[in-house]
C-alpha cells in the first residue's frame, strides 16, 4: 500500500503538463518528415507517450503499440515495391495513418485514459479558462466512448432487423444509423445534465475540488525533454527544406 | 431574466453535440483514402451529413454563444490533429460570424437559421489551407508517406488556390443544403417525437 502510495505521487503527472506535451505534439505531427536525421528525433519523440503509459502502469499496452509501429515501418518499405493498385494503396495508407498520426494518437489516448475529470476540471479552473468551454469539452471527452457504445447497439439493433444495409441505400445507411444514435445521446445529455445539476454544476458560487494539483519533479523533466526534442526536430526539418 | 444565457445543462449538450459532429467528420475524413474525389468532396459531404445534427442542435439551445463554443472546440482538435495554425482561427471566425447571424435572427427564423449553418460551415474549408498553401512540401511528404502518384496528382489539380474559392462556396451551399436535409429529417422524426 504504502509503495503504491509514492509510485502514484511521482508518475502522475498535472493535466496541464500533458496538454502541454500534446500541443508540442501536435506542432511536431504538423510537419511531415520521412527520413534524414529529424526522422530519428520523430521516432525517438513517439516514444515518450508509450514509456508514460509505461510509468503509468500499463507496459503491455506500450508494447502492442511498438509491435504496431515497428511493424507499421517494414510493411511501408515492403509495399511500396512489391504491392500496387489498390491493395498496395490500402496497406500504404494505413501505415501511413500509423506512422504519421500515432504519436498525437497514443498522446491523446494517454491524457484521455489517465486524466479524471475532475483533474482536468480543477486544472482547467487554475488556468482560469471560462467555465462553459471547461464543461464543453470534459462532456465531449467522455463522450467518444459511450457514443461508440451506443453505436454498437444500434448496429446490433438493425441487424437483428435485416436492415444493416439499408437495402443498399447510402442515404438510408446514414438515416437509419445517425436519428437513433441523436435520440439516444439527447437522452443521455438530459440524464447527465440531471445528474450534474443536483450535484450543483452551474450553481452562482465558486466551486472546489478535491483534487491536488500542482507541477512536480518529474512534470518538469518531462515537459524540458520533449521541448528540447521539439525544437531538435522543428530546426533539423527545417535544415531538409521541407517546411 | 437569464433565459438567454447558457447554462449548465447547455454546456452538457454543446458538449455532446461538438462530440458527435467530430465523430461524423473523422468517419467521412477516413474515407479520404479511397479517392482523391473524397478529399475534394469533404466540402460536399461534410457538410451534408452534419446537417441533421446540426439542425437538432439549433434547436435545442437557442442561445448565444453555443456556436462560438462549438467552433473553438473543434480548432482545438483540428490543431491537435494536425491541421494547423492556419485553420483553427478561420474556424473560430466562422463559428462567431454563425452566432452572430442565428442571434440576428432570435435563433427562430429559419432564413437566418440556414445562412448560419452555412456560414458555419465554412470550417470545413479550413481543413484544405494546407494544401493550398504549402502545396510543394505537403505534396512531397503525401508521396513519401507512400500515397500513391496518381492520386496526389488528382489531388492537387482538384485542390489548387485556384479552385480553392468554389471549395469556400461549396461549403456554404452545401451548409445550406444540408440544413434543408437537416430539418426535413427533424421534422420527421424528432417533432414527432417531441423531442424538440
Amino acid at each position: 500500500m504504502e509503495k503504491r502510495k509514492a509510485y502514484n505521487i511521482r508518475f502522475h503527472f498535472d493535466p496541464r503538463t500533458k496538454l502541454i506535451l500534446l500541443i508540442l505534439f501536435s506542432v511536431v505531427v504538423m510537419i511531415d518528415v520521412t527520413d534524414g536525421p529529424a526522422y530519428v528525433v520523430r521516432a525517438i519523440m513517439t516514444y515518450i507517450p508509450v514509456i508514460l503509459v509505461c510509468l503509468e502502469g500499463k507496459p503491455h499496452i506500450g508494447a502492442r503499440f511498438t509491435v504496431l509501429f515497428i511493424f507499421a515501418t517494414w510493411l511501408t518499405e515492403v509495399a511500396q515495391d512489391n504491392i500496387g493498385g489498390v491493395a498496395g494503396m490500402l496497406i500504404l495508407f494505413l501505415c501511413f495513418m500509423i506512422t504519421q498520426f500515432a504519436p498525437t494518437m497514443i498522446m491523446v489516448w494517454y491524457c484521455i485514459s489517465t486524466t479524471k475529470i475532475s483533474e482536468f476540471m480543477a486544472a482547467m479552473n487554475r488556468m482560469h479558462l471560462p467555465q462553459g468551454l471547461t464543461i464543453s469539452i470534459a462532456v465531449m471527452m467522455r463522450f467518444f466512448p459511450t457514443l461508440s457504445e451506443e453505436y454498437r447497439a444500434i448496429r446490433d439493433a438493425m441487424r437483428m432487423r435485416g436492415i444493416a444495409l439499408g437495402r443498399g441505400r447510402v442515404t438510408k445507411m446514414i438515416e437509419y444509423r445517425l436519428v437513433p444514435l441523436l435520440f439516444s445521446c439527447i437522452n443521455i445529455g438530459d440524464e447527465l445534465s440531471a445528474a450534474a445539476v443536483t450535484r450543483g454544476l452551474g450553481a452562482p458560487v465558486k466551486r472546489t475540488n478535491v483534487c491536488e494539483i500542482g507541477f512536480h519533479g518529474m512534470d518538469y523533466v518531462v515537459v524540458v525533454v520533449t521541448l528540447a526534442l521539439a525544437i531538435l526536430y522543428i530546426y533539423l526539418s527545417g535544415a531538409n527544406g521541407l517546411v | 431574466m437569464n433565459e438567454k444565457k447558457l447554462k449548465a445543462r447547455d454546456f452538457i449538450t454543446i458538449g455532446i453535440f461538438t462530440a458527435i459532429l467530430w465523430v461524423v467528420q473523422m468517419i467521412i475524413m477516413y474515407l479520404g483514402f479511397l479517392s482523391p474525389f473524397v478529399v475534394a468532396g469533404y466540402s460536399v459531404l461534410i457538410p451534408i451529413a452534419t446537417g441533421i445534427p446540426m439542425m437538432l442542435y439549433y434547436a435545442r439551445i437557442e442561445k448565444f454563444g453555443m456556436l462560438t463554443i462549438t467552433s473553438i472546440i473543434v480548432a482545438i482538435l483540428l490543431f491537435i490533429f494536425g491541421m494547423g495554425f492556419l485553420g483553427a482561427p478561420i474556424c473560430i471566425v466562422s463559428g462567431i460570424i454563425a452566432d452572430l447571424i442565428a442571434k440576428s435572427g432570435k435563433y427562430k427564423s429559419w432564413k437566418k437559421t440556414v445562412i448560419s449553418c452555412g456560414v458555419f460551415n465554412l470550417w470545413v474549408s479550413a481543413s484544405y489551407l494546407p494544401l493550398v498553401f504549402t502545396a510543394d512540401s505537403y505534396q512531397q511528404s503525401l508521396l513519401e508517406g507512400g500515397y500513391d502518384a496518381a492520386f496526389v496528382d488528382t489531388l492537387f489539380t482538384l485542390v489548387t488556390p485556384a479552385t480553392y474559392p468554389v471549395i469556400i462556396l461549396l461549403c456554404f451551399v452545401c451548409g445550406v443544403i444540408g440544413a434543408f436535409i437537416g430539418k426535413a429529417v427533424v421534422r420527421k422524426n424528432f417533432e414527432k417525437a417531441g423531442i424538440v
